[in-house]
């Protein structure tokens, strides 16, 4: 396979990963090599052989973002995108900008800030990822209450079957229905329907003041939740509300953006403190709520067993979140009811049955890979609409080569 | 009754299924009379479960169906296919469910749009997606063509506020897509939305629902020039301002609009106005505002008035809303055009649009989303006459191409029905239509679902 492999896209563009590299260990195996083709007619033809041959491969942007979500199986190639980063189209004047997928995001971020606009996707640990790893994994991060979902900011791409079709979804304006859109579905697939090659994006003007206040009280869960839910009813529309820490000893945090006048203003609404508790406000140097995001993948590092994601409606979180084992650390989003919590495993089927049970989700994000197993995210409960998934994967991937154990 | 009318009238009561030509005929066409085609049977369900029951015969039987809303459609979406059945939403139109805390409810489908925002007053919530035909339009109608309006520049799109929905698949099967909460990975209720009925149908949807805005502040600048007004929205754009509307009249529209009813005190003697709208808070609107008429006023604007109170806004907005119904009366027909290009490529485009129809001698007022870049000319003409009609069908295929050239979609919200299959294959290499082919196999493998509509069937 290597020799083919180095035929087909010259001899340096084929190693076996280096050890420690994010590609050494992919789930508890090393892949035979990693390939790093420079165009998208190389990528092309790659795929075209993978398929013949069955040869198994993964996607992937920089790789720092492999290790979540259900566990791989058997992948021999990983398919790294990392050679593929010109910015194709750039257009600031009408906030828009497409880049290849292994243009890092950083570059998409100087970029607009130098004509005042912003990409407006912030997801936890975000900082390494890739145009395209960050369409493939569709996760927006915590100013989702303001600015959407990642779905809402990918205009269109260009991409790959794995047999190697290419073909464009969407385009580069902000509105247009013009055939179906397969954007929605590529976005969070995670490379188990086809290969991104280019991703558009829409940009966003940075607002005029854009602030973040904390309170670090200590609290219990009870408490931080029943005033978060009064800061949801004070209709602050904060751009994130953020809680996390552990069910005893909480802490909240409100990002506020728009006109100066506008957040002062809302700012001074904001309840002194939890009533009868020391603490107050405290404004932080840096925007958003980052550093607290990732405290329950730190947790895992640190031995919690496994992460879960999950989202409830804002009004079920309270009946959910107390079901969260003394030990978790967590962090989610009382505007949007989206979190993540590291917790022991064998609280993973209670959670996952409450919030099925409010219509919500929990899935296996994190931990080792033998927990990221079949209950993971994209492997949805058996039934209709499981099997419409697959039929999905099946009908653009019909060798079952792109990013086996997601979605089979 | 033939054979079909009684099996069908097996299934669901007698009264909700039409087989009489003459309620038959409101049924050959939506709102595009291009195209008429006159359906085998028409039924209108009550529940998932007929729908489902009716989806299985029809597919034991491989007759085609065609899902239908209010038959707003502009593209030929919800016109019947031959040997068709059409299946009307219409009264599937209960509101089932509504979580103010939340912010989302759940809908049957054949609810009309502002029927559902109604029902929210109370509650300070609306949905936001907001067509011209709103009043009439169904929510499944605007998932079927993921409709839009004036105030999508800030709120989005109807996919931006669909969560979830009931599906039902062309053999009778009903899948849950999403919920209040979304889907944890792959969006496939995103990937139903747009498809014009092409992959089932829609009985139910979690919609998100939006506050009302405290205040809104809206002005009127006018322009010598279609060309400065453009060049005025560009400006708007790059300053960072994020209206919630943005709509521009080109000189004809203030013209018809204010020999009209609908007359709302538009300069007749403007080349073009912009009619720019902020929502929010109070505090949120100054800076902004004096943004925007600066930009205007950078562009040369003959004069920027601001709505004085909430009549004076409703006033301002009427004559936008009234721009097609008018038109509709300055010929026999009217073909309202739907393309989209980047927005700092508008002044362009509808320099060139201007031409294209007047060249062609062809009345053709011009609106569009500026802020979108999505442009609506509607070229009014007498389909009577055949030479007229093929002016009026070719202007509105060359306006597309305009659109294609400038690096733009050819549709940005009524869709591709049978108006623009032709120009699929010009706006798609051919390696997207044939992955849109396999997606419509999975849901449709037998090919009964709206066949012919958004996606031509054979390659080309
Ligand atoms: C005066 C006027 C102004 C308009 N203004 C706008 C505008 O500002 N913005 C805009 O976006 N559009 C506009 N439109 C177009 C049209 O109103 C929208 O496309 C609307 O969403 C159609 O809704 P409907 O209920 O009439 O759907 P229909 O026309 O009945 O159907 C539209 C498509 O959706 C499919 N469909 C309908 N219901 C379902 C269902 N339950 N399940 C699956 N498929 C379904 C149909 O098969 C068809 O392909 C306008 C139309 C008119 C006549």
């Amino acid at each position: 396979m290597i020799s083919r492999l180095e035929e087909l896209l010259g001899p340096d563009a084929v190693e076996t990963p280096a050890p420690g590299s994010p590609w050494a260990n992919l789930d508890g195996f090393e892949p035979e090599a990693v390939v790093h083709p420079a165009t998208e007619e190389e990528t092309a033809a790659l795929l075209r052989k993978a398929s013949e041959h069955g040869w198994l491969l993964v996607p992937s942007g920089r790789g720092h973002a492999l290790g979540r979500g259900p566990a791989l199986k058997g992948v021999k190639i990983v398919l790294a995108l990392d050679r593929m980063r010109e910015v194709t189209y750039e257009e600031p004047e009408d906030l828009v900008i497409s880049a290849q997928a292994g243009l890092p995001v950083e570059e998409i971020r100087e970029r607009a800030g130098k004509h005042g606009l912003r990409l407006a996707l912030e997801p936890p640990m975000g900082e390494k990822a890739t145009a395209g790893g960050l369409a493939a994994l569709g996760r927006s991060g915590s100013s989702r209450a303001r600015d959407g979902r990642v779905r809402d900011h990918v205009l269109g791409v260009r991409a790959l079957l794995s047999d190697g079709t290419l073909f464009s979804a969407g385009g580069r304006v902000v509105k247009n229905v013009a055939g179906y859109d397969l954007v929605r579905p590529l976005v969070g697939s995670r490379g188990t329907l086809a290969v991104l090659t280019e991703v558009t994006y829409k940009l966003r003007p940075l607002p005029p003041m854009d602030r973040t206040w904390i309170l670090e009280s200590g609290a219990a869960l009870e408490e931080i939740l029943s005033l978060g839910k009064a800061l949801v009813e004070m209709g602050l529309e904060p751009a994130a509300l953020g809680a996390w820490g552990s069910p005893s000893s909480g802490s909240l945090g409100i990002r506020l953006s728009g006109e100066e006048e506008d957040v002062l203003a809302r700012r001074n609404r904001l309840p002194c403190s939890l009533p009868g508790r020391p603490g107050e406000w405290i404004e932080r140097e840096e925007t958003g709520l980052l550093p607290f995001e990732v405290l329950p993948w730190e947790a895992l590092d640190e031995g919690r067993e496994i992460l879960l994601r999950f989202a409830l409606p804002p009004s079920a979180l309270e009946g959910f979140l107390s079901l969260l084992p003394g030990e978790s650390v967590f962090f989610v989003d009382l505007a949007t009811g989206r979190g993540e919590a590291a917790v022991p495993r064998e609280s993973y089927p209670v959670l996952r049955k409450q919030a099925a049970s409010s219509r919500g989700f929990c899935v296996v994000e994190g931990g080792p890979p033998t927990a990221r197993g079949l209950e993971a995210a994209l492997a949805r409960p058996e039934g209709p609409e499981r099997n419409l998934a697959l039929a999905l994967k099946k009908a653009l991937d019909p060798a079952g080569i792109l990013s086996p154990g997601r979605l089979d | 009754m033939d054979a079909l009318a009684e099996d069908l009238a097996a299934l669901v009561n007698r009264e909700s299924l039409l087989t009489e030509p003459d309620y038959l005929m409101t049924y050959e066409c939506d709102s595009l009379s291009f195209f008429k085609q006159r359906p085998r049977a028409v039924v209108l369900p009550r529940t998932t479960e007929e729908v489902s029951r009716i989806l299985a015969y029809l597919s034991r039987k491989g007759i085609p169906f065609t899902a239908r809303g209010s038959g707003t459609g502009l593209s030929g979406g919800a016109t019947p296919v031959e040997g068709g059945v059409v299946i009307s939403l219409a009264r599937m139109d209960r509101i089932l469910e509504v979580h103010p805390r939340d912010r989302c409810a759940l809908v049957q489908a054949g609810v009309v749009n502002t029927a559902l925002s109604k029902a929210l007053e109370p509650l300070g919530l609306h949905f936001a997606p907001d067509p011209a035909s709103q009043p009439v339009c169904s929510l499944g109608g605007n998932v079927g063509e993921n409709a839009g309006g004036p105030h999508c520049f800030k709120h989005g799109m109807t996919l931006n506020h669909t969560l979830g929905l009931t599906l039902v698949l062309p053999g009778g099967e009903v899948l849950h897509l999403g919920g209040p909460c979304g889907e944890p990975d792959l969006d496939l209720a995103g990937l139903v939305v747009a498809s014009e009925g092409t992959l089932g149908i829609v009985t139910e949807i979690w919609v998100r629902l939006t506050p009302n805005p405290e205040t809104f502040r809206t002005l009127l600048a006018s322009f010598r020039s279609l060309e400065d007004c453009s060049r005025a929205v560009s400006r708007i754009v790059r300053a960072g301002i994020v209206p919630s509307a943005m709509e521009i009249l080109d000189k004809k529209s203030i013209e018809i609009v204010e020999a009209s009813v609908n007359k709302a005190g538009y300069p007749l003697e403007a080349g073009a106005v912009l009619l720019v709208e902020l929502d929010g808070r109070p505090e949120e609107m100054e800076r902004p505002l004096s943004a925007v008429e600066e930009a205007c006023r950078k562009e040369g604007a003959l004069e920027v008035e601001f709505a004085k109170d909430p009549e004076h806004r409703m006033k301002l907005w009427k004559g936008r809303k009234g721009v097609y119904g008018t038109a509709g009366r300055l010929a026999p027909d009217v073909y309202v055009m739907d393309g989209v290009v980047p927005r700092n490529r508008l002044a362009e485009a509808l320099h060139r649009i201007q031409e294209v129809t007047d060249s062609r001698g062809l009345v053709c007022p011009n609106i569009a989303h500026a802020g979108d870049g999505n442009v609506h000319p509607t070229i009014c003409y007498d389909g009577r006459d055949p030479e007229q009609a093929q002016k009026a069908e070719e202007a509105g295929r060359e306006i597309l191409r305009i659109c294609l050239e400038l690096g733009g979609t050819i549709t940005g919200e009524h869709g591709v029905g049978l108006e623009k299959l032709s120009l699929m294959p010009e706006m798609f290499p051919p390696g997207s239509l044939r992955v849109m082919r396999r997606v419509k196999a999975v849901f449709d493998p037998a090919g009964l679902a709206n066949p012919g509509k958004l996606i031509p069937l054979e390659e080309p």
